[in-house]
């Protein structure tokens, strides 16, 4: 099927917040936020970066998204991403490989184009969720030159 | 909804800034490798097309297996999609699907072939290799996915190389086998370009469409509204439609019998087989319009503009015209005075008494049969 699996490339040290209430925004400080401009997608947190919200948006219309600013005070520099708003669409049917990634996903005839979103999340007993894409989606953030990002077809 | 119709409008595409001299050289050397393509695009145009045609015909062939076998029903849509997905993984294949009539929104869309365009990607290759190359010079300041990024933005130039070259190709295999046994919609395209975002209609069908709503259409005066729409076999004789946008309009067996035309843009037009008896194209800019086999006896192309490739080579914007075509033209007594064509292609064209002035000669290819047959302005036999 036409989904890509979105995951980080690259790593990164942020700061994370402990005890984050979900639905909540997020500051928090961080040295050397410019660190932060060659990634629009941080998987940890599934945070994405303030011009890819602008992409993503267009898909997941009413969704409210929640801000996580990054703030150096040093240098009186800020960084906005965002969170993933919560997905809850399942695929009727997910395969997983034997290193835990999603390899194949199934979405219904039916849901395709109504119920199902150009992304979904799924849950991962490990981590963060894994954030899948259709082919739609792959698309335009390849041609919009994201970084700190990878498109695995599953 | 997997996707939204507003999805690609908002952000930009393109690249992040990079290191500054990186940038400046990287932005250079595309503008090169885009001319160089522009070059090989004029010079071996011919070559391309056999490769289209034989791609378009198994396709044709694997979409009729699939109607047979009750896989597949009619089609509304067939594309040639550049996926930019493949790019990444080095796979320089267009993806041909077929959709019904709700586009993207078919659940079913099938994947119907594999076009490999990496003979037409040498420049793109050229490009990664001396860009990453090099970015070596830079030791961590520019990333390799700095420059994939940058290299992705670019695909989109070359490939629209893929799509000119295609439209020009595609005409000889839809009137023939086997894309007629295609089972297809009453209003049916066939689109190269990206999936869901910027793509081009090489051809269209839509057998609904009449002359008298046409007209009325065309009073509208709409921009780029009718490109690649097909007013084939469609009668406007007379019709004033000058200073209409027609470009890339599919006018076949139209026709167009003293049809206004003054002062229209009608590039890329398909006029093949049309009858354009005493139509009037004065003023017109008519880039690789297609008059193959018209009927153009006593048209008027006065001030009439043409020209093959890029105007200038300083800042690569879009792909280079083909020549005109006349092949097999009859221009009995077209009257070419003060044409700005240039480049055309008069091959086999019936030119008896056709019009022209002495000095503009040199920018024609006629034959010498054609020379003989035409007039010379000046002399007392032209009437005005």
């Amino acid at each position: 099927m036409d989904y890509f699996l979105l995951r980080q490339s690259g790593t990164i040290q942020v700061p994370q917040e402990k005890n984050r209430q979900a639905g909540k925004p997020s500051i928090r400080i961080m040295e050397d936020i410019s660190s932060l401009d060659k990634f629009d997608y941080l998987s940890a947190e599934a945070l994405v970066s303030d011009r890819m919200k602008l992409l993503l948006e267009q898909y997941l219309l009413e969704q409210e998204w929640q801000p996580c600013a990054f703030v150096d005070p040093q240098k009186k520099a800020e960084k906005t991403f965002w969170f993933l708003p919560p997905l809850s669409y399942q695929p009727e049917q997910v395969t997983y490989a034997s290193n835990g990634l999603p390899c194949a996903v199934f979405v219904k005839e039916e849901d395709f184009a109504k119920k199902s979103p150009g992304i979904f999340c799924l849950k991962n007993p490990k981590g963060s969720p894994f954030v899948i894409v259709h082919l739609s989606v792959a698309e335009s953030i390849l041609r919009r030159g994201y970084c700190g990002l990878e498109l695995q077809r599953i | 909804m997997v996707g939204s119709p507003n999805a690609n409008k908002k952000i930009q595409r393109g690249y992040r800034k990079m290191v500054e001299r990186f940038e400046k050289y990287a932005v250079q050397l595309r503008e090169q490798k885009l001319f160089e393509m522009e070059k090989i695009y004029q010079e071996q145009f011919t070559s391309f097309i056999p490769l289209f045609q034989k791609h378009f015909n198994t396709t044709c062939e694997n979409i009729i297996k699939l109607q047979q076998a009750k896989e597949l029903e009619e089609i509304s849509y067939l594309e040639y999609t550049l996926l930019y997905s493949n790019l990444l993984t080095k796979k320089e294949t267009a993806e041909v699907r077929v959709y019904n009539n709700r586009w993207y929104l078919d659940s079913r869309q099938h994947i119907v072939g594999h076009f490999d365009f990496s003979a037409l990607f040498t420049k793109y290759h050229e490009l990664s290799e001396e860009l990453m190359a090099y970015r070596k010079q830079f030791a961590g300041e520019v990333s390799a996915q700095e420059v994939k990024a940058f290299l992705l933005s670019c695909a989109g130039s070359f490939y629209s190389y893929i799509i000119s070259a295609f439209r020009f190709s595609i005409l000889p295999c839809i009137g023939t086998e086997p894309f007629l046994t295609v089972r297809r919609a009453e209003r049916f395209e066939i689109n190269v370009g990206e999936y869901m975002s910027y793509t081009e209609a090489i051809y269209k069908e839509n057998r609904q469409r009449n002359s008298e709503e046409s007209l009325l259409w065309f009073s509208q005066r709409q921009e780029y509204e009718y490109a690649f729409e097909d007013f084939t076999k469609l009668d406007f004789s007379g019709a004033d439609l000058s200073e209409i946008d027609l470009r890339y309009s599919d006018l076949r067996y139209a026709k167009l019998i003293g049809t206004d035309f003054q002062d229209s843009m009608l590039f890329g037009t398909r006029f093949c087989h049309a009858d354009l008896t005493d139509a009037d194209l004065r003023y017109c800019m008519i880039h690789e319009a297609d008059f193959t086999e018209a009927n153009l006896t006593n048209a008027k192309f006065i001030a009439t503009e043409a020209f093959a490739g890029v105007p200038d080579h300083i800042k690569w914007k879009i792909t280079g015209y083909q020549p005109v075509r006349f092949c097999n033209a009859n221009l009995t007594g077209a009257d070419f005075r003060r044409t700005q064509i240039r480049d055309a292609d008069f091959t086999g064209a019936v030119m008896d008494n056709a019009i022209f002035l002495e000095p503009q000669l040199l920018y024609f290819k006629l034959s010498e049969k054609q020379r003989q047959s035409i007039q010379i302005a000046g002399s007392k036999s032209i009437q005005k």
